[in-house]
């Protein structure tokens, strides 16, 4: 009863209602990912309870992912990355004059990969955390490591590249007085002594260099394509048929749900792996296992369920180390994380004892939050896709804003302002340069971690660091665990080359 | 043949080797066991530097072609623009006040990125400034930059 004591009240329930809502608008947005729309609702979020804060933004995130699927289908534009697999079927079937059907098989395929993985972080999440209670510092040093080894390795097409934005992840988090009495790497600047913080370098790292990005779109001229996106937009409000499956359809299609479902809560449990790699993961299966795979790549029903189930449901398996560990799943979990900190909160077993109330409000919004999303979804498909035409003179000069205001309002200290515009800087250049910006958020908030842990295995060791981590047994499954995270994509590299050469 | 994507990488890999050997000249100073996590962290640096060197070099060196675009400085003038305002803006903003500069910037933003109706940008401003005034300082009370209001 105490939970839903804090869930049900008009505060947490208007937010949850706004952020499903607006998680749809910014996922819709081309251009727009929900982690940048994360990132910049945590400084709105600072006046407000932690359970209305935290549940609204949870649902930004599911309804973003699901959002995305609306142009994706409708006009061939992925509105998030995570629905790049979704718009190479759903355009298909949009030109087949499908493309409402399309619109409820996404709808259909998202409320349920989000539910079932909402489902498992209740189950799972409160079981995983009496497992941590075993883990000592040698254990949650490894753990970050993992967590970091194995978001270099999943991220981006090139390990190395994940790794050397995870190493400087590490180092940012060093900077200042987090762990020792000395100030490292703050040049004597008072506003480092604390460290950097950490809202405002993700503000700039997602939110700033997508400016930068969409910036470089002004200086192209676009008639042709505006008036194609115009055609495309007008074609598409003036669809009709029926929105949700028929009764035959869903069972054909629940299969492929279900385990794509599944498939997605692995994928969203392994750190860096976000809702665009179980987007393909899904696709890939329900192609593999489909007995009309010639439909795939010409609009396939089942190749929208597939990816739509597969990245929603990332969205909770990526929770479940995050509440439990401390280890984000996404870089969306990370922002989610971040939003804790921001409350007052740390991940672990307090967060399901202590603050259980809080906790289990938080799940139980989300899991509301991936079934209201399809009613809202239901409603709007046709009229969100209209927000694809929104110029970007409009949208970025308020992305623009909101960033500097959110980036500022965390200390009321222009420096972070500074640091965020360091970090859009710093995060454009690692865009172009092929780099991804999720390892490096992982590292800021695993680095500290993994530092604060190794530091107090020294204290706890009697005899050398070494032997003390090689006689805990746990410690030997998380050392397998980071050696095969290392070379296993060496190997599928060196396989993949050689192929090629024979 | 395209190639630019590895001379880049290689590019990338010494600013590596170069952050890492001063994260590590930096970090000798640091008292005690202060100085061991960012020591391991630069030489790591330099390591994954050194290897994505190794390894452009040796796609270089083969005749590999890129599959990424080729970069060239017009990309990069319209993002320059921007962040170049967005610097000027915050850098005006702590001396003269928020809600003096900002709708001075909105319009100024809207008009370089091709907003021509001069409705359009007069009520989106207006919109803007007060969604920003509505939620951050009604709402959450948070006392923006007053500069010369002050």
């Amino acid at each position: 009863m105490g939970i839903l004591t804090d869930l049900l009240t008009f505060e947490t329930l208007f937010a949850l209602c706004l952020g499903t809502f607006g998680g749809l608008i910014v996922g819709a947005l081309p251009g727009l990912t929900a982690t940048m729309g994360m990132s910049l609702l945590i400084p709105v979020t600072y006046g407000m309870e932690p359970t209305p804060a935290l549940v609204m933004i949870s649902a930004v995130y599911v309804s973003a992912v699901y959002g995305g699927s609306f142009s994706a289908i409708l006009i061939h534009t992925p509105g998030t990355p995570a629905s790049a697999a979704t718009a190479i079927d759903g355009y298909e079937l949009t030109k087949q004059g499908k493309g409402l059907q399309a619109c409820g098989v996404s709808t259909l395929a998202s409320m349920s990969g989000g539910t079932v993985s909402s489902l498992a972080l209740l189950l799972v999440a409160p079981q995983l955390v009496k497992v941590s209670l075993w883990f000592s510092s040698p254990e949650y040093f490894l753990i970050a490591i993992f967590g970091l080894t194995i978001v270099g390795s999943l991220t981006g097409d090139n390990m190395l590249k994940g790794l050397i934005a995870a190493a400087f992840g590490l180092l940012v988090g060093m900077v200042g007085m987090n762990i020792f009495p000395y100030s490292r790497y703050s040049f004597g600047n008072l506003n480092l002594y604390g460290g950097v913080e950490l809202v405002p370098a993700m503000i700039g790292l997602f939110s700033i260099s997508q400016v930068l990005v969409q910036a470089e779109l002004l200086g192209k001229s676009r008639d042709e394509e505006k008036a194609s996106l115009k055609n495309q937009i007008e074609h598409a409000q003036a669809m009709s048929g029926n929105f949700w499956p028929t009764w035959g359809q869903f069972k054909s299609l629940l299969p492929v749900m279900i385990r794509s479902s599944i498939l997605g809560i692995f994928v969203g449990i392994l750190p860096g792996a976000g809702g665009d790699i179980g987007s393909w993961v899904g696709y890939n299966d329900a192609k593999n296992q489909s007995k009309h795979k010639e439909l795939f790549g010409h609009g396939s029903f089942e190749g929208i369920a597939g990816s739509e189930a597969g990245n929603n449901a990332v969205c909770g398996g990526a929770l479940i180390p995050a509440l439990t560990l401390g280890i984000p799943g996404s870089g969306a979990a990370a922002v989610l994380l971040g939003a804790l900190t921001v409350q007052g909160f740390a991940p672990g077993h307090d967060l399901f004892t202590v603050y259980k109330g809080m906790t289990y409000s938080l799940m139980v919004g989300f899991l509301i939050a991936n079934i209201l999303m399809g009613i809202f979804g239901w409603l709007i498909a046709k009229k969100a896709v209209r927000l694809a035409a929104l110029p970007l003179g409009l949208l970025l000069p308020l992305i623009m804003l909101l960033s500097v205001i959110g980036s500022f309002a965390i200390r009321n200290n222009i420096f972070d302002v500074y640091v965020m515009l360091f970090f859009g800087l710093v995060g454009y250049a690692m865009r172009k340069t092929g780099i991804p910006a999720a390892p490096t958020v992982l590292a800021l908030i695993l680095g500290p971690m993994a530092e604060r842990n190794l530091m107090t295995s020294l204290q706890m060791a009697k005899s050398g660091i070494i032997q003390y981590y090689l006689s805990r047994p746990l410690c030997w499954v998380f050392f397998i665990l980071i050696v095969l995270s290392v070379v296993s994509p060496m190997v599928s590299a060196h396989k993949k080359h050689q192929q090629k050469a024979s | 043949m395209r190639t630019q994507e590895f001379k880049i990488d290689i590019a990338v890999g010494i600013v590596s080797i170069i952050v890492g050997i001063t994260a590590f000249i930096l970090a000798i100073p640091f008292p005690g066991r202060a100085s061991l996590f960012p020591k391991l962290v630069s030489v790591l640096f330099c390591i994954l530097g050194g290897g994505l060197v190794a390894v452009s070099l040796r796609k270089l060196v083969s005749g590999t072609e890129s599959t990424k675009p080729v970069l060239s400085l017009e990309t990069f003038k319209w993002p320059a623009l921007v962040f170049f305002s967005l610097g000027i803006y915050v850098l005006v903003m702590q001396n003269i006040g928020f809600y003096v500069t900002t709708p001075i910037m909105l319009v100024v933003s809207m008009r370089m990125m091709g907003i021509k109706s001069a409705k359009t940008i007069v009520f989106a401003t207006v919109a803007m400034m007060l969604f920003v005034f509505l939620l951050f300082t009604v709402a959450l009370g948070i006392p923006l930059p007053e500069g010369i209001l002050r």
